[in-house]
């Protein structure tokens, strides 16, 4: 095995634990948003590495283009769609610690079927504040929790 | 090459089980977006490993597809989740 065929190989074998680093990260973070971040790694440097080794490995000059084309296109769209899926969790976890407030967001909380933790402490916390609150307070939560909404949702009707 | 295929292997599948785990049981549908971008990153990978083994350049066409149709599917499962929540 010459030299060239072992950096390949090591090449190879660290893109394949960018991907079990990614596997392993996405089944154990407790957040929709840390699991997002944390499966963009083998989208970008693993897969950098790959072909770090496959173009070693390889060497002509139309495996290397198709090579620096697959990088460029993962380069390209993973920071896109990992920023859409982004979007849409954030959207959701704000949904979420706005719709504790009120009661019929706590009855619908259960039903999404969330086990995290974050969103159960958000709903505990919510809770008690809103049990001591006279009807004054209810109402202004209520207005300030549709003025907070509405710029929510306004981007949502155009799209 | 062999101990390589055999390392790269048993990390990938380790890697492509957890994700699978998680697009079993992911809580959210955004979960599970997120698991299947993982997997198509994962079959991305295991094309090109096999291309390194095998020495031929003739599957790396597939991985070209493969990494676009990601990218179409996450955009595509970002674009349509909004609705079904509201």
């Amino acid at each position: 095995m010459s030299t060239i065929d072992l950096v390949a190989s090591i090449a190879l074998v660290a893109g394949a634990l960018m991907s079990l680093l990614a596997g392993i990260a996405v089944l154990r973070f407790p957040d929709a948003m840390s699991r997002i971040h944390a499966a963009t790694k083998p989208q970008v440097l693993g897969i950098m590495l790959l072909m770090l080794g496959v173009g070693l490995r390889l060497g002509s000059p139309a495996v290397i283009g198709v090579l620096v084309l697959i990088v460029v296109l993962q380069f390209v769209t993973a920071p896109v769609s990992a920023h859409l899926t982004v979007r849409v969790a954030y959207r959701h976890a704000t949904d979420d610690q706005n719709s504790a407030d009120s009661a019929d967001g706590a009855a619908a909380l259960p039903s999404t079927g969330t086990d995290r933790p974050a969103a159960g402490d958000a709903v505990t916390v919510d809770d008690e504040p809103a049990a001591d609150d006279g009807p004054v307070q209810m109402a202004q939560a209520l207005a300030d929790e549709n003025a907070l909404g509405n710029p929510d949702v306004d981007p949502d009707a155009d799209r | 090459m062999t101990v390589t295929l055999l390392v790269a292997g048993i990390l990938f599948a380790g890697g492509a089980g957890c994700a699978a785990v998680r697009l079993v049981r992911g809580p959210t549908q955004i979960d599970r977006a997120v698991a299947l971008d993982v997997l198509l990153a994962i079959l991305v990978g295991v094309i090109v490993l096999l291309a390194a083994v095998s020495g031929s350049s003739i599957t790396l066409v597939i991985a070209v597809v493969v990494s676009l149709l990601g990218f179409i599917g996450s955009a595509g499962l970002a674009k349509l989740l909004p609705r079904d929540r509201r």
